[in-house]
């Protein structure tokens, strides 16, 4: 165990929430104290106060930031996972912005992408919807926090548990296998899904972002603070032009908040209608 | 507009002044029975802070407004050992709601001072009552209880439940007996085995053991094992055990213990109770649930050979391994030619197991030189290690060969089993690795062996080595010259200390403070006047030296230091910890810069002795919450009667973490 106080704990996790946005509950520092065990190790530091003045104060503290991200964040996710927000995108949403989307590309951003497979699974599931044979176009910008996930994003080869929620046939049809039991996302798939590294909870995100028709964040928002969930939410507000579309994962959701958006029923699930106005 | 807690707190905190104090009672009593959880949270923070037991006892009693009683119940707990005196009086209130509600913040609380008012409350009538006086009694581990808890079991088939639970929680011998008369035959049965287990006397095993096989009791079976699991923990081989054992393997069919031993050994993980609440928890279960573990102690203890390989798999997990290992060497299992068989089962966890679980001497330096050759890793990584444990010199050609293993857990393996032989031994065998053009891989493991066990003869090639051109290479030769005595070490030490690269300039470092001595606090001394990014370094290590010497020269550089050197100079003189520093911490508590002040407060605080009770009440009142729990943190450490105001005041802190610090320290006061 690492040594440290009540206090330490909290001036590291409030840190990191003030960060990140993420939320430690208290009772799980074990859990996060073996993740931080081995920066101590390199850093020749021997408790956690130390560390945390290493992240306040030292001159290298942003690169051990970006060390951490690569630590503490939950990168779990798989290929057509929820999938009834693909349904709801290619079958409600699309054909309802209809006309609109011959002059412009529908504008997706995948909040929170993980190692890609929720972006690339939209993808899969728009060209397979036939848009392109109608002559639309889209684009996904998808982020995340962690570089090592966006590394593996780019690279677009995956094994194993990314496929539990994809049957054979459409393996076989979207990947091409490089190695035993490694497959690799065919380019056609690939080329509208851009990657970039971003930080959902610092002050200035979205500085420079385009408008959206659809953000997906799914499964991230649970680890977040209320308020830095509160914020996130304000700032996809203004990312998303009214009249577009956010889905937050199963086990989030904006009931009980007063915000820019209202839920709209799909068929097994729900998302969140901007408001033409408010927010 | 819906009143939000921001929106709520901000108006609390505004009505904290002093002048409208009979206001801010009234609206924090008024927000305890708000309608919105999230503002009665914030309510209740206040309410354990601002408000006297007395004032929240009130609505304690109120019948009609439970939204209120609840959140008043909430404060008093919050406000923990403070309330305790006024809370425990009301065990003895006429209305024996109230008095039930008392015992339950008692519970809450947890404070075993509580015990005597909860003893009244055992002794009352009323049924509710006493049971919430035997549930709390359980939460505080009330030894004292123990008696009417068990008399109270005896009598009352109504409380056998509450008091069959409390006295499991408790854990006293006491208890065994009348709860083994509750087993098999009572509808409390289950319970009370459970509390057997969590006492872990070896008292009832002679009981319980027969039960495992009887078919008119296979409905408890799964407590059975959990219970005799828990019982085994200090017992010793025994005839009876082995009869168990006996009976075990002559039935194996479906409905048979032994299936069901053999499932609960070979799933995940079984206890519905023990379920991981994050996915992330899982790793801290490996270790196994309690029904798996009492499965594992029962096929260890009876002998029963048939599950040793289930089980025996499992001691390949470190967590396993702790409990597995010291058992099966108690119970002298498994031995002889079940072993030899074990060491050739086709699943190599169950091979590495075994070499793990079988003591090495029991297996011999054939046996094990001939695994060094199996065909899976784990197993030659068990067998290098049980190698290790013979520490045979007639082992170290094979030891040696294996330092040059291209599987990095094998070199290192190797390298600790070589540690453990003779000088002339090591030198023999490491002379190939340690020799020029050698792989790298095989001499940085080498190296590792030297670092443990120093051979004279090979210094000259370790102090030569510190010159290699791969870093890698440096540092391990660095660790392994800095056991050589003698100044030309040090000297290596010391010009490592100007390594062009980084990581090997900390390594020396961090060698130095472990060789201490005034030749290196002055060295480290010089290095303060020159401004790189090792300098952090070498105040940290000067303050774990505690060069008292030091003092001086880091407070002088504090003044032009950046904030990350500051932080370790306070972090040093913490550590060196003589008056002067002191004063400099003190001084440094008016600081500008909020962590400044925190590091000198923490300083102080692990400084502070008896005379210091001026400054931790300083401390105390801090509005800063870091200040706040050093000051708790420091009273807890000194436990003295003069700080157990500043505690009570603290337990009521609106930050949790500072309450939570003075409770642990309250608890632990003479
Ligand atoms: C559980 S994954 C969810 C992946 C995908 N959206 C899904 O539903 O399968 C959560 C992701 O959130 C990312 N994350 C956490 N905090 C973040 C932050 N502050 N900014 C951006 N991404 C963050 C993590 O790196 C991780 O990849």
């Amino acid at each position: 165990m690492i040594e440290a106080s009540g206090a330490d704990w909290k001036l590291l996790t409030d840190l990191l929430q003030e960060r990140f946005g993420l939320h430690y509950a208290e009772g799980r520092e074990e859990i996060l104290a073996a993740r931080l065990r081995p920066r101590l190790e390199a850093l020749h530091l021997d408790d956690l106060r130390a560390y945390y003045h290493f992240l306040r104060a030292h001159p290298a503290r942003e690169e051990e930031f970006t060390e951490l991200t690569r630590r503490i964040t939950n990168n779990e996710t798989y290929f057509f996972r929820e999938p009834a927000h693909f349904d709801a995108i290619t079958g409600h949403i699309v054909p309802a912005f209809g006309g609109e989307l011959r002059h412009r590309p529908l504008k997706v951003l995948s909040a929170a992408c993980s190692s890609g497979e929720e972006p690339y699974s939209l993808s899969i599931r728009l060209t397979d919807a036939g848009l392109e044979l109608a002559g639309l176009r889209w684009e996904i910008d998808a982020c995340d926090l962690n570089p090592l996930r966006l590394e593996t994003a780019r690279q677009a080869t995956y094994e194993g548990l990314a496929f539990r929620a994809t049957d054979d046939a459409t393996r076989e049809r979207c990947f091409r296998q490089v190695a035993p039991g490694r497959w690799e996302l065919r380019e056609r798939y690939r080329r509208q899904v851009k990657f970039f590294l971003a930080n959902l909870a610092a002050p200035t995100l979205g500085v420079g972002w385009g408008a959206y028709d659809i953000i997906l964040c799914r499964n991230m928002l649970i680890y977040f603070s209320a308020a830095a969930f509160d914020r996130l939410i304000a700032r996809f507000a203004q990312l998303i032009r009214p009249g577009g579309f956010l889905f937050l994962g199963h086990a989030e959701s904006l009931f009980d908040r007063s915000t820019a958006f209202a839920p709209v029923e799909f068929p097994h699930t729900m998302g969140y209608r901007r408001l033409e106005t408010g927010g | 507009m819906t009143r939000t807690p921001a929106f709520l707190s901000s108006r609390l905190e505004a009505l904290s002044h002093p002048a409208e104090r009979s206001l801010r009672d009234a609206l924090i009593i008024e927000a305890l029975g708000d309608p919105s959880p999230a503002v009665r949270d914030v309510a209740v923070a206040w309410a354990a802070r601002c408000l006297e037991p007395g004032e929240l006892l009130p609505c304690m009693a109120d019948d009609a407004d439970a939204v209120l009683r609840n959140a008043a119940l909430a404060a008093l707990e919050r406000q923990g050992p403070y309330a305790v005196e006024a809370v425990g009086r009301l065990t003895s209130d006429p209305d024996p709601d109230v008095a039930m509600f008392a015992c339950q913040v008692l519970g809450g609380i947890g404070s075993v001072e509580a015990t005597p008012a909860l003893l009244v409350a055992l002794a009352r009538p009323e049924v509710n009552l006493r049971q919430a006086a035997a549930e709390a009694a359980g939460r505080l581990r009330a030894r004292d209880a123990v008696p009417a808890l068990i008399s109270l079991m005896e009598r009352e088939p109504w409380l056998q439940l509450a008091a069959v639970d409390a006295l499991g929680a408790i854990g006293d011998e006491r208890a065994v007996e009348p709860l083994l008369a509750l087993v098999p035959g009572s509808f409390v049965a289950a319970p009370a085995l459970d509390a057997l287990r969590r006492i872990g006397s070896t008292a009832p095993l002679a009981r319980l053991l027969p039960l495992l096989t009887a078919r008119e009791h296979a409905a408890l079976r799964v407590p059975l094992i959990r219970a005799i699991g828990g019982c085994l923990r200090d017992a010793a081989p025994s005839a009876e055990l082995l009869a168990l054992g006996r009976e075990l393997e002559g039935e194996h069919g479906t409905d048979s213990a032994w299936r069901l031993l053999a499932d609960r050994l070979s799933g995940e993980d079984d206890d519905p109770d023990a379920t991981p609440a994050a996915p992330d928890d899982r790793a801290r279960l490996r270790g196994g649930g309690i029904s798996a573990r009492g499965a594992g102690a029962i096929a260890l203890a009876a002998g029963v050979a048939s599950l040793h390989p289930l089980l025996i798999r499992r001691a390949t997990d470190a967590d396993w391994a702790a409990w597995i290992v010291p058992l099966a060497r108690r119970f002298g299992v498994p031995a002889g030619a079940a072993a030899t068989a074990l060491l050739s089962h086709g699943d190599p966890e169950v091979r590495a197991g075994t070499l793990r679980v079988v003591p090495a001497a029991a297996i011999g330096a054939s046996r094990l030189l001939a695994l060094l050759a199996d065909a899976d890793e784990i197993v030659r990584v068990a067998a290098l290690d049980a190698v290790g444990e013979l520490a045979d010199d007639a082992t170290a050609p094979a030891l040696g060969e294996r330092v040059g293993s291209a599987v990095a857990a094998e070199r290192a393996a190797a390298a600790r089993a070589l540690a453990r032989l003779s000088d002339p031994a090591v030198a023999a065998e490491l002379a190939a690795p340690l020799a020029e053009g050698a792989p790298e891989a095989a001499t940085i493991a080498a190296l590792s062996v030297l670092r443990h066990h120093r051979v004279a003869q090979l210094d000259d090639r370790v102090l030569a080595l510190v010159r290699a051109p791969s870093p890698a290479l440096r540092r391990a030769a660095l660790r392994a010259a800095a056991v050589i005595p003698g100044s030309p070490a040090e000297v290596v030490l010391f010009r490592a200390l100007a390594d062009r690269d980084a990581a090997v300039q900390v390594e020396a470092l961090e060698l130095l403070v472990g060789h201490g001595g005034p030749r290196v606090r002055a060295t480290l001394l010089a290095m303060l006047g020159v401004a790189d990014s090792l300098r952090y370094h070498v105040i940290r290590a000067l303050g774990r030296l505690g060069a008292v010497e030091s003092a001086a020269p880091l407070e002088t550089l504090f003044g032009t230091a950046p904030l990350h050197e500051q932080l370790e100079i306070l972090t040093a003189l913490e550590r060196i910890g003589n008056a002067r520093s002191r004063e400099f911490l003190a001084e440094c508590l008016t600081h500008s810069h909020v962590e400044i002040r925190r590091a000198a407060a923490q300083g102080l605080a692990s400084l502070a002795g008896a005379d210091d009770m001026a400054l931790l009440h300083q401390l105390a009142t801090s509005s800063d919450w870091v200040l706040r729990s050093e000051a708790a943190r420091a009273c807890g450490r000194l436990q003295l009667p003069a700080g157990r105001p500043l505690l009570l005041d603290l337990v009521r802190d609106l930050e949790p973490v500072v309450a939570r610090t003075a409770r642990a320290a309250l608890a632990g006061s003479p």
